[in-house]
This record gives C-alpha cells, structure tokens and sequence, in this order.
C-alpha cells in the first residue's frame, strides 16, 4: 500500500534472511557482511498477530516465505487475504487473489513504494543492517540475540517506533520478529519450519502459479 | 437547429438527461404491506454496537487495484464510529475515529490515504453502509428520516428515504440481502452497495460498494471477523 509497509515487510524478510550470519557473529556486523553470501536460500511458515485498540481480539494472518540469493524473495499471505510479493533482480510485483479467483496484479502505490526500498533491501541482503537509511541497527547479543531496528527518519518514526528481530537459541534461526507502531499497536510475526539451503524453484520468484 | 437536434450526439445526450432527471419511479404499497416492508429494510441495518474485520479488495480510480483489511466499529454507548485499514503486512495504513457525528479525528494516515477528503469521505462511505440514511450517527434524526415504503415499476419493494436533496433506495433481496442507492437529486447515481446473504450475527458475508463519477471507486468486502 505504501513504501513505509512494504519497506517493514521487506525488513522482516531480509531480517530473516541475515539470521545464519547472525548466529556466527551475534556481536559483529562486519561479520554478518562477510557471511553474507553464505546462505543459498531459506524457506519458513510465519505467523503473524496484529494488536490495535481497535480490534477486539488479535488479527491472525498465516502465510510463508521464501528467499533466494542474492536478491529474490517471496512474501505470500494465505490468509485472511491472500498476497503474494515477487522480488528479484530488482523488479518487485505484488498479486492479489480476487474474489473471482483470479490472480491480479497490486498496480496501487504500494508497488512503486517496494521499487524505492530496494536499495534498502540490497543492502540488508549483502548484511548492511548498519548502513541501511530507512533504519539504524543496534544488536542486543547473548544467547537469544536482538537485532532492533530504528527509524531514522522521523516521519517514519511517528508511524513505527522499531522493529525487533529475535533469534531463538537455536543457532542461525529467527524466533520472531515484532514491529511496534504505537503503544498499543504491534504486529508479531512468528517464524517455523525455518529450513536453509535447500533447493528453490527459482519460478516461485517470477509468478504467483 | 432542428438538423443540429437530429444528429446521433444530440440524440444521445438527450437521451442520458432524461434517463437521469429523476430517481427510477416508485408507487406506493398498500397500507397493510407498508409497516412489514419498513420493518425488514431496517432490519438490514445493525441493531446496536458493533466491530467487524473485512478484507477488502479495492478498485481505485484509473483501473488501480488493491488489497487491504478494514476494521469498523461502532459504540453505541458514546456514538463514536472507528476505522482502520491494514496493509496484508499488519502495518496500519489509516486509522480515525469519528465522535458524536461530527468531531473526526485521524489518528493515523500514510501516504497516500493522507489526502484531503480521503478521511471524511471514508466516513460517509460507512455511513451510507452502516446507518440509515435519516439517521445521524449521534442519534438524532433528520428531516426525511422516515423512509417511504413502495414498489418499482418491475415489481421489487423498496424503502425510499429523502434527505438533503438525495435519494436512497433500499431494495431487500429475495436471499436475504439487500442493495442500497444514493442518487442526486437528478437522478444520477452516487453510491450503491450491495450487500449478501447475512451470516448467523447478521452482517453480510460478502458485499459490494461502489461509487461512480471520475474518481469513481469500487470495493468488495468479504468479513473475516465480526
């Protein structure tokens, strides 16, 4: 829908993706750089709870991810809505499933918004979490490390006070990853079936079938 | 001028201004059936306070298309109505509460939806949907608050309402359903929404809005939480 949603949902992803070099090096993002090209693909299941005010009970969204290296993902949600978010190379497109069931793509803003964070996500993706513009890093190190990432700009950080990302202490294996937008509003996103290095089918990054 | 008159676009946009010089015409229903049929189109109407979860499928204006989910709640208690609209990633996109009918408040807004006129009109759009037209979201009741129980040439019932200069048609579906249209006053077309068979709390499970002119929008709900 916009840059700054696109930009956090990227953040999640990329954040994932950095999660084996983090383990090796919780203390060290020079590290994390050089480790960087390491990690050939990740595959996962995420949960993802959203706390407002507004709503009675926590909105409950499931879907899964893909990341291939050096630059492609796939962020799909199956429900409640179902979306699915292509990047490679670049090129970003976003689908959704139309109630006819017809995949049809997102031509709103959002999708120019995923173009302008792309060199973002470049630079996470190569393990810059300390250059990144959108965000500074700053790492809580021990045995379940925290990557917590702010804005720095402050038009931003009126909508998004920081993200956090934790590790389990499972070596190399993201927990969780929760965005606070206020102070009652939070969007908690749960990782499982984290499975590294396995082959992709490099189309899954191309179409949304 | 007469030769001017004969030609295909004169004929033609004569046509369209009679077509909308007025709401479609209704007669009215005999006085044993008028009580029932005002009864059942406020029935479509939500009885007291509620919070409900949609996804939303968008179609903006230029052929642009979205998905987002919409949160609407209404407090019977204090007369304030509630919205937010979520990207599928969680981040809330919108968020604005309006108080007693006028005071609306915008909470949150991320570009684009921090536009000018995107958070009141949003706010009518839940009007239009959630309350009767004659009524205000405070409770009062306005001047062509009572709505007038007929039927249209074809057939179908409907409740008219006549307020500020507009028309709203509420025609009850065979399935339980219903569909609403605002017109002007001449006639032209507003707003409709369409909505479906009710699920077992009452509210819709799938429904349909539309807003016509150039920056014309559509949206279909589907309710995900209520």
């Amino acid at each position: 829908m916009n840059k700054l949603g696109i930009g956090i949902a990227i953040a999640i992803v990329i954040a994932i993706a950095s999660a084996p070099r983090m383990a090796r090096a919780a203390e060290d993002f020079n590290e994390l750089r050089r480790q960087a090209e390491a990690i050939k693909s990740i595959s996962a299941d995420f949960t993802q709870t959203k706390k407002m005010k507004l709503l009675k009970k926590p909105l409950v969204s499931k879907g899964r991810f893909l990341y291939q290296s050096p630059d492609s993902v796939r962020w799909e949600y199956q429900t409640p809505i179902r979306t699915v978010s292509l990047v490679k190379g670049g090129s970003v497109k976003r689908f959704n499933l139309a109630a006819d069931g017809k995949w049809r793509a997102d031509s709103s803003s959002a999708v120019e918004g995923m173009r302008i964070v792309m060199e973002q996500i470049t630079g996470w993706l190569a393990g810059r979490f300390d250059e990144g513009t959108l965000f500074s890093a700053s790492l809580v190190p021990g045995d379940r490390p925290v990557v917590i990432l702010s804005p720095r700009d402050k038009e931003m950080a009126r909508f998004i006070s920081r993200v956090e990302v934790r590790f389990s202490n499972r070596p190399g294996v993201v927990e969780a990853v929760e965005i606070f937008e206020g102070e009652a509003t939070s969007t908690l996103i749960e990782f499982s079936s984290v499975k590294l290095d396995e082959a992709v089918d490099s189309r899954q990054f191309e179409a949304v079938e | 001028m007469r030769a001017a008159l004969a030609t295909p676009g004169c004929l033609v946009v004569l046509a369209l201004a009679c077509a909308c010089s007025a709401p479609p015409k209704i007669t009215p229903v005999t006085p044993a059936d008028a009580d029932p049929l005002i009864r059942t189109c406020l029935a479509h109407y939500p009885p007291g306070s509620f919070a409900l979860v949609h996804a939303i499928e968008a179609t903006l204006p230029l052929g642009n298309a979205s998905s987002v989910i919409g949160v609407s709640s209404w407090d019977e208690e204090t007369h304030t109505l509630s919205a937010a609209l979520l990207a599928p990633e969680g981040i809330a996109l919108f968020e604005a509460a309006r108080l007693g009918g006028t005071d609306l408040l915008v909470t949150r807004a991320l570009a684009p939806l921090d536009r000018p006129g995107f958070a009141a009109g949003l706010f009518e759009d839940l009007d239009f949907m959630y309350f009767p037209p004659g009524q205000r979201a405070n409770g009062a009741s306005v001047k062509g608050g009572e709505p007038v129980p007929g039927r249209y040439a074809d057939g179908r019932s409907v409740c008219r309402w006549t307020v500020d200069g507009r028309y709203f048609d509420l025609v009850p579906a065979a399935d339980g359903g219903f569909s609403l249209s605002e017109y002007f006053e001449g006639g032209e077309p507003l707003r409709r929404y369409e909505a479906g068979p009710p699920a077992s709390d009452g509210f819709p499970m799938h429904a349909r809005f539309v807003r016509t002119g150039a920056t014309g929008y559509s949206m279909s709900f589907r309710l995900v939480e209520q």
